[in-house]
């Protein structure tokens, strides 16, 4: 403390001070003082428990911090994770529209295959062939029946 | 005396059945979502303050009784009724009249590519808000980090955030820049979620409705309840509430409060008629108008509620600031102690230095706070959502989780308006069969949400904002009025009152009552006539401007106003006169067609009396 001194003290805990050198016993060019006090304004903040709102050095505008920075910006990893979702839940939904749709065409042909096969076994039962004909029982020879008949009496 | 349609309509011409809901709430959430959407949030409580209060709900309430509900109901009972979209109904109704179909669609296409970019804007809000601080909460330091950026020490961090960072807006409508990447990434996603949830029609909504549907009112609850709780918030909902009776001799308002109901019912979309269509025939429409109807006004009042106790709480916090900054300058200027005057203080102090030291105090740079100036400064539109809000959500204790909440509140808002205006479009499609028949559904809808992905990237531009402002105020409204007019027109007298109490009849096991035949046949289409020659003369009264950002601008950060230069009123002109050319169009098609049949028929009569 021996080398600042202060005038101008008022109410406030407001002052003027300049920096002597004792070596060369005159004060220091503003301009050195004020980069000096610039580089260090967190130690002197720190040493008063102050901050940059409650001690402000005049015509020496404050640094502001930088801004935090992330490398990938917070935003581009939800939406990435967003549209792959999306992306995945529209191809599910296409597939399994496609899967529904075959299911569809191959039902009518599906019942035509198990009708053959029905019978393409029953023939081969037991290891007997029986007349594929046969198997279709109750069968009505049209020629012997009379028109009346044909039809359900009520 | 009730008939039964004349075929099936649930069974098409090739046997394919019409899809159907699973259960009545799926539609029910349906109609609620598509009707429910970002105007109630920030149209409504902003014409409720700046139309006297608790006064605007008078003509509000008669709007909503003589032309919302109405035109509702017709709606929603020509769709059940006739099985089809709205093409499909107004071909059926009347040949000549299927142009007002094809207007339907057209018109919920065009809207739809603006509505989706808002959506797209409130989705970059909502990634961006999982971040603690926000990024808006202050402004980026400038190169040699001494103070912030130039633009936004001028205006403030949010607006810098919403106009720079997020539109980098020009400042000039012909001035149109590039295309701003982060909002066409956001944009591709906003149309593929809605691809994702209308890919097979209502099979897919019906499932996702439950959640976009009912979480807004979640979150409005919970914005409810945290608003009241909020310091400052019943001096904003006093602001808002207390009716000034002299407002209503004012005719803008009756005409605001007429529009309001109509846009915020979403009607002569199209999309009331196509869910409508997917409905078991025997459905009590009526009691689905009037409830769905009042469902709406009251989301439109809950909302108001939330909204002004955080405005309240917002101008309430601006105020203090603005205290403060007073007796920084003040403490700073006498050399008192740090915090030696507190608010309350300040004015007596105040008068004390000016008795004192009045040259003192003459110099410094006070400004005159008063409550009712920041309660005052309450906007619309975007303005409200992406600069009031998210400033007032700064305030709030945990801002991240609240910005959260909103945007993802306005979010499925957005999302389930557009369910109801891709229905709107795709429904008539599949019923009149654009695509041949062996095209699946999924396909066709990703068509559309691809054209009309490709078509809104102008709104990614620069000068988007400006062009989907233009787009909002002029094409749609018009039209939307236009449209209505004819369907209940249409409905009353070219389909015939006595058919269409019938039909009613038939659906709901009643007849309509004397009020509903008189508001069908005379009170909505003079109030719909009314509504839209104010309109014009409105618009035709003062050139049309709008407001552009400019930071070289004199009185920057207010915006400045400058008219639209010819060829883009020249296109919105085009862009209102297009979807409404298929009504002729297509009544003079028909009538030429018509005519040319009957010319044949005569020359073939000649021809076999002759020979």
């Amino acid at each position: 403390i021996s080398h600042v001194l202060l005038c101008n003290v008022t109410q406030r805990v407001s002052f003027w001070f300049v920096v002597t050198d004792p070596s060369k016993n005159h004060t220091l060019p503003a301009v050195e003082v004020q980069t000096a006090i610039r580089m260090n304004k967190n130690r002197i903040n720190g040493a008063f428990f102050l901050n940059d709102q409650t001690l402000e050095f005049l015509k020496i505008p404050s640094t502001l911090a930088p801004p935090m920075d992330p490398s990938v910006p917070i935003w581009i990893i939800i939406f990435g994770v967003i549209f792959c979702i999306v992306i995945v839940a529209i191809t599910l939904l296409i597939l399994s529209g496609i899967r529904q749709r075959r299911r569809k065409n191959k039902e009518p042909s599906e019942v035509d295959d198990a009708e053959d096969k029905c019978e393409n076994m029953n023939t081969i039962e037991n290891g007997i062939p029986c007349d594929p004909l046969d198997m279709k029982g109750g069968h009505m020879n049209d020629a012997f029946m009379t028109e009346d008949e044909r039809l359900t009496p009520l | 005396m009730a008939h039964a349609p004349e075929q099936d309509p649930a069974t098409s011409d090739l046997g394919e059945e019409r899809p159907k809901w699973d259960n009545k709430a799926q539609y029910f959430l349906s109609c609620i979502g598509f009707a429910v959407g970002l105007g109630n949030i920030w149209r409504f409580p902003y014409l409720c303050q700046t139309y006297g209060g608790g006064a605007f709900l008078i003509p509000y309430v008669i709007a909503l009784v003589f032309e919302g509900i109405p035109i509702f109901h017709v709606e929603l009972a020509i769709g059940q009724r006739l099985r089809k979209g709205s093409v499909g109904v107004w071909t059926a109704i009347s040949p000549y009249l299927s142009g007002v179909g094809l207007s339907s669609v057209t018109l919920s296409l065009l809207i739809s590519l603006y509505y989706n970019a808002i959506v797209a804007w409130v989705l970059w809000y909502l990634l961006n808000s999982f971040q603690h601080p926000l990024p808006w909460s202050s402004c980026p330091p400038d190169l040699n980090r001494t103070g912030f950026v130039e633009e936004c020490q001028g205006s403030s961090a949010v607006s810098y955030f919403w106009y720079r960072q997020t539109l980098n807006i020009t400042a000039d409508i012909n001035d149109s820049g590039s295309i701003q990447w982060w909002l066409l990434l956001c944009l591709a996603a906003s149309w593929a979620v809605v691809y994702m949830c209308v890919i097979r029609g209502i099979e897919t909504t019906g499932k996702v409705i439950y959640f976009t549907a009912l979480f807004p009112y979640l979150v409005l609850t919970i914005f409810v309840i945290r608003g009241l709780t909020l310091p400052g918030a019943t001096k904003g909902l006093i602001y808002l509430f207390t009716p000034n009776m002299h407002i209503l001799q004012n005719p803008q308002v009756w005409l605001d409060a007429a529009t309001q109901i109509f846009f915020s019912l979403s009607l002569a979309f199209g999309g009331h008629i196509a869910f409508a269509s997917y409905n078991s025939p025997r459905n009590d429409c009526q009691k689905d108008a009037v409830v769905i109807a009042l469902v709406n006004s009251m989301t439109s009042l809950y909302a108001s509620i939330a909204v002004f106790s955080v405005l309240g709480f917002k101008a309430t916090n601006d105020y203090g600031h603005c205290l403060d900054r007073n007796i920084l300058s003040l403490i700073n200027e006498f050399d008192f102690p740090e915090q030696s005057i507190s608010r309350d203080d300040y004015l007596a102090v105040l008068m004390h230095l000016n008795a004192t030291w009045p040259k003192r105090v003459a110099q410094l740079p006070l400004k005159f706070c008063r409550l009712e100036d920041f309660l005052d400064k309450s906007a619309s539109g975007p303005g409200l959502a992406f600069i009031l809000f998210t400033e007032a959500v700064l305030h709030m204790p945990g801002a991240p989780a609240w910005a959260v909440l909103f945007f993802g509140m306005l979010f499925t808002l957005g999302l389930s308006t557009m369910f109801g205006s891709m229905e709107a479009v795709i429904t008539p499609m599949l019923d009149v069969g654009v695509l041949p028949r062996w095209v699946p559904k999924e396909a066709l809808t990703g068509l559309v949400c691809l054209a009309c992905f490709l078509f809104a990237t102008c709104f990614t531009l620069q000068s988007g904002n400006y062009w989907l402002e233009i787009f909002d105020n002029v094409a749609a409204s018009l039209n939307l009025l236009i449209l209505a007019f004819l369907e209940v027109v249409g409905v009353a007298y070219v389909y015939g009152m006595k058919r269409f109490c019938d039909d009613i009849a038939w659906m709901t096991g009643r007849r309509p009552s004397p009020y509903w035949r008189l508001t069908w046949r005379v009170v909505s289409p003079l109030l719909l006539l009314t509504i839209f020659v104010a309109y014009i003369t409105l618009l035709s009264q003062k050139p049309l401007s709008y407001r552009a950002w400019n930071p070289k601008y004199e009185l920057f950060p207010t915006r400045q106003e400058k008219l639209y230069p010819g060829w883009v009123l020249a296109a919105c002109a085009l862009l209102s006169l297009l979807p409404l050319l298929w009504v002729p169009g297509v009544a003079l098609a028909q009538l030429l067609t018509r005519q040319r049949r009957t010319w044949r028929d005569r020359d073939a009569r000649l021809d076999t009396d002759t020979s």
